[in-house]
């Protein structure tokens, strides 16, 4: 496996309804790429977690009951207090249709289901411009 | 000066009453022109005579001759002679129907022999009296003036005058001869009969020629003895000679005549000739101009009195015409009659009305019987044989057009049903048009043909018509017919339901109207290109907006109707309403999207745990790895469970599961399902409580298991632990539209099972109602039919821990319709819910027999 690049260290919040992908995104981002986690297992949960922690980035699932991923990343950009974190999307929607939703997201990138728990680090810190 | 002895007998001759009466006698005088001819020879050589005898008497005074005579004895012979002699001139003279006058020189009477065939006009007229005072002016100056020429010449003077005589016309003629220096004498005849006859046989002359003229007949006479020929103009022109060159010879006379002929007017001519046989002939004569003439020769021999024919005489008619108008006749005659006869399945006809005496034919053609079978002889016979053959109630309406016919002269058009020999109805047109004849009698010349074929292509028109119309009207999609403008001309019920507006109201306008403005550059371009004839049909997804506003998407197929000319007529379009489509087709994307992203959970996980094992970084953290496989071992039975699921449903919504049906125990399918989910009512801590229904139902037991499974399942799930589920059944009748009213709404479970004793009920309508209720969190509203859909659990990520698919009621959902039952649910936030479950009672008789 090609050596990745030099990653900063970072603070991430993970938002996703699913249990178990939240255990396994935070395996990967912490034992792969050294950084620190949060988790939020709603979009309530995370715009709060937002607001009170300091973050590097947000990787948000979409499909989430109450308030879903599109709703969750409106109410972060309309907030001045959250609105500058980088958000990434990580979401199992892959056809055009879902796409075309997301498009209209301001978002720093799109990250498809499943993902590869050893490059996902790697993925973000490009789509972030955290590499040197 | 004494009278002259014949002047005296003449005189003694004339009794007043013979003179009265004169003018009646002296027609009997000129008989003819031969007679005039006999009489003048006659009547010269008479006056040579008179004139003869006075001419040796002296000029003034007369002598009386019997005293000359009788004073001579020395001529007693010659005296006798002379006076028998004398007595013959008399007794011609006095025959002579002429007034003989002896006048001096002066115009005065000497002598008057009058006559008693002339009449006296003039009452003047006696010896002594002079012209000037007798006869009109005029003509007396006339007489003095011939008498002075006759004097003066020595000759006679012949003269014609007319005169008004007590207002007759009359004509007479004047001899003035001079007798001596001194006298004349003067013969005057009445011409004034002659004269008539003249001009009689003048204007008979005229009449014939006239006559003639008219008749365009030609006259001829042949002399036989001399071999002349004598022709009328006409007789030259029919022959197509010049009338003022001479007859032609007999044979070139038959170079005129058509070969054809020539022999039997030679041979006619013979005969006549010969045997004195008159003949009457059609011969062709050939004009120089080369053109056929048809002549009626007529030849009538004159015999003497041996017997030998002298002349014939003969005329010759022009008839090319009358052969023209015979031949076009019988031309006219025969195409008639071969129309009638081969009119196919048809015959024509003549029917006479006649006061007193009713309706007869006169004449049918042979069709007549091709048609009904009936022998044109046969029904010229005896007529009612049409009305065996005629239905009844077709007569009858015939029979009141044929009256009305009769009385007004209409034209009878008519089409009535006839029963063939075989028992086929068939139909004919009848049309015939009278006319009144000068006699009173009507007449109908008509015909009457087969129409059976053509009414049963106008029934199949009609059927055919009356299918397009009913598919036109009541196709599921919308028809709509556009004049190359764009304006509709025509649309069917469902285009008008589609768009909105009325047929009244769509014809005011054109398509163009009623297109969404984004989509009328591309319909236009279409429809022009339709019309160039670029493209033969046009297919385009649209949009119409409503006369309400609405934008309704439609799927246009269109293609140009055209003349045979290829000129665009009309264009046809169909429009379907693709809205239902549109939401499958979202539904259909909505549930691969949800499938994929449902798929894509489970492996996300499976795969970030393997991912992270296989790096080995937890090699040395066993507890850390083992719960990277736990999640792996999870997401794969949810993901085989969500595999499975999402199989059956579809096998299910597809109609690909053969439900098994057969009667089965409602109390034996609780308990199976209750065994089913007991372990997992204990290991949730909750209670299950049921009560068997003792009935019989008609289904697929396993499939009825499996759903009351499923609802038990979802219930202990979402009960609390300690809580109770309970399963009930009961039956209920009527429709189970109105059985799903919210009864259980709010009531809690008790309600339910007290109620639950068996009803007596109609089994058409009755049903077996299962009831799962659970102590759940209870289900919102806006929930309560969603959650029957696939995917659309209240709770995605709560369903997703106790293991669910988010399939389980869709599935149950369409093995409870398959059974032709109905399921809903009814809930009470915060107290729990109740599914409930209709199938199909079945009493017991009936168990075991289906």
């Amino acid at each position: 496996m090609e050596l990745p690049k030099r990653i900063l260290p970072k603070r991430i919040l993970i938002v996703d309804d699913e249990e178990d992908i939240r255990d396994v995104v935070q395996v990967a981002l912490e034992e792969f790429v050294g950084w620190q986690t949060c988790v939020a297992t709603s979009g309530l949960e995370g715009l709060y977690i937002a607001q009170q922690e300091t973050l590097d980035a947000i990787l948000l699932d979409i499909s989430m009951p109450d308030m879903d991923g599109f709703q969750l990343c409106e109410a972060l950009q309309a907030d001045p207090t959250t609105q500058l974190i980088p958000i990434i999307v990580l979401t199992a929607n892959v056809l055009p249709r879902d796409h075309r939703r997301l498009a209209d997201l301001n978002v720093a990138g799109i990250i498809t289901k499943p993902f590869n728990p050893l490059t996902i680090g790697q993925q973000v810190a490009e789509l972030l411009g955290w590499t040197d | 000066m004494g009278i002259p002895f014949y002047l005296q007998d003449w005189s003694s001759w004339l009794s007043p009453v013979v003179l009265a009466d004169a003018s009646c006698c002296y027609p009997l005088l000129l008989a003819g022109l031969l007679g005039l001819i006999v009489l003048v020879v006659v009547e010269t050589s008479l006056l040579a005579s008179i004139v003869t005898s006075w001419s040796r008497r002296p000029a003034v005074a007369l002598p009386k001759p019997e005293q000359d005579y009788l004073s001579d004895p020395t001529c007693t012979q010659t005296q006798e002679a002379l006076k028998q002699s004398e007595s013959f001139n008399r007794a011609i003279l006095n025959a002579l129907p002429d007034l003989i006058l002896r006048l001096r020189a002066d115009g005065t009477y000497l002598d008057i022999k009058p006559t008693t065939a002339f009449p006296t006009y003039f009452p003047n007229l006696r010896v002594g009296e002079n012209v000037r005072n007798v006869l009109p002016p005029p003509i007396a100056q006339q007489r003095l003036t011939m008498i002075a020429t006759a004097l003066q010449t020595g000759a006679m003077q012949v003269y014609e005058y007319p005169l008004t005589v007590q207002g007759q016309p009359l004509w007479q003629e004047a001899r003035i001869m001079p007798l001596n220096a001194e006298e004349v004498l003067v013969v005057v005849r009445d011409l004034t009969e002659r004269k008539r006859m003249e001009e009689a046989l003048r204007q008979s002359e005229a009449r014939l020629e006239l006559a003639q003229q008219v008749a365009q007949v030609g006259y001829w006479q042949f002399d036989v003895e001399q071999g002349t020929r004598l022709w009328s103009e006409l007789t030259f022109r029919h022959l197509g000679l010049d009338p003022t060159q001479p007859e032609p010879s007999w044979d070139e006379l038959l170079q005129i005549v058509h070969l054809n002929d020539r022999a039997t007017l030679q041979a006619s001519a013979e005969r006549a000739i010969t045997n004195g046989i008159p003949y009457a002939l059609d011969i062709r004569v050939v004009h120089p101009d080369g053109s056929i003439h048809y002549l009626e020769a007529r030849a009538e021999p004159l015999l003497n009195a041996q017997g030998q024919v002298t002349q014939l005489i003969g005329t010759l008619l022009d008839i090319t015409d009358r052969k023209g108008t015979e031949a076009a006749l019988q031309e006219r005659e025969a195409m008639l009659r071969a129309i009638g006869d081969n009119l196919p399945k048809g015959y024509i006809y003549q029917i006479v009305y006649e006061p007193g005496k009713g309706r007869y034919y006169t004449y049918l053609s042979a069709g007549i019987e091709r048609l009904l079978g009936l022998k044109p002889e046969a029904v010229l016979a005896n007529p009612q044989l049409m009305r065996q053959v005629g239905i009844a109630e077709d007569l009858v309406y015939a029979d009141q057009v044929v009256q009305e016919s009769l009385q007004n002269l209409t034209p009878i058009e008519l089409q009535m049903r006839n029963r063939t020999a075989e028992g086929q109805i068939q139909w004919s047109s009848i049309r015939s048009v009278p006319r009144r004849l000068p006699d009173g009698r009507i007449v109908w010349d008509g015909v009457e043909v087969d129409i059976t074929e053509l009414k049963q292509i106008e029934a199949a028109l009609r059927t055919s018509e009356e299918q397009f119309r009913r598919a036109f009207d009541d196709a599921p999609i919308g028809v709509s017919l556009v004049l190359p403008t764009g304006q509709f001309i025509k649309m069917n019920r469902r285009y008008c339901e589609l768009i909105g507006y009325s047929e009244a109201e769509l014809l005011e306008l054109t398509f163009a109207d009623v297109t969404h403005p984004d989509d009328q550059a591309a319909d236009l371009e279409g429809f022009r290109q339709l019309l160039a004839g670029e493209i033969q049909a046009f297919h385009m997804e649209k949009r119409y907006i409503t006369k309400q506003g609405d934008i309704v998407p439609v799927l246009l197929n269109t293609a140009m109707v055209r003349d045979e000319q290829g000129q665009p007529l009309y264009s046809i379009g169909h429009v379907q309403d693709i809205r239902e489509r549109r939401q499958i087709e979202r539904m259909k994307d909505e549930f691969i999207s949800v499938v994929s992203h449902e798929l894509r959970t489970p492996l996300t996980s499976i795969r970030g745990a393997l991912g992270i094992l296989e790096s080995g970084v937890f090699n040395t953290r066993s507890d850390k790895a083992r719960h990277m496989v736990q999640i792996a071992l999870n997401n794969s039975d949810r993901l085989v469970r969500l595999v499975n699921d999402i199989l059956t449903l579809e096998r299910l919504q597809s109609g690909k599961v053969a439900l098994v049906m057969e009667s089965c125990s409602v109390a034996e399918l609780m308990k199976q399902a209750i065994e089913s989910v007991q372990a997992l009512a204990d290991e949730a801590g909750i209670g299950l409580v049921w009560q068997p229904l003792v009935a019989q139902v008609w289904a697929a037991p396993d499939l009825v298991v499996q759903t009351l499974t499923n609802l038990l399942g979802n219930a202990i799930k979402f009960s609390p632990s300690g809580g109770s589920v309970w399963l009930s059944a009961e039956i209920r009748s009527g429709d189970w539209r109105t059985i799903g009213s919210p009864r259980g709404t709010g009531t809690g479970h008790s309600n339910l099972l007290n109620d639950s004793a068996p009803l007596s009920v109609s089994t058409a309508t009755s049903w077996v109602c299962f009831a799962v209720q659970d102590q759940g969190r209870g289900i919102p509203d806006h929930k309560l039919e969603l959650i029957f859909e696939p995917f659309q659990q209240v709770d995605v990520s709560d369903s997703r821990k106790k293991g669910g698919t988010g399939l389980g009621l869709a599935i149950c959902r369409n093995i409870v319709q398959q059974h032709g039952g109905r399921i809903w649910v009814e809930s009470t936030l915060g107290s729990g819910s109740t599914f409930f479950l209709t199938l199909p009672y079945q009493p017991e008789s009936n168990n075991g027999t289906a």
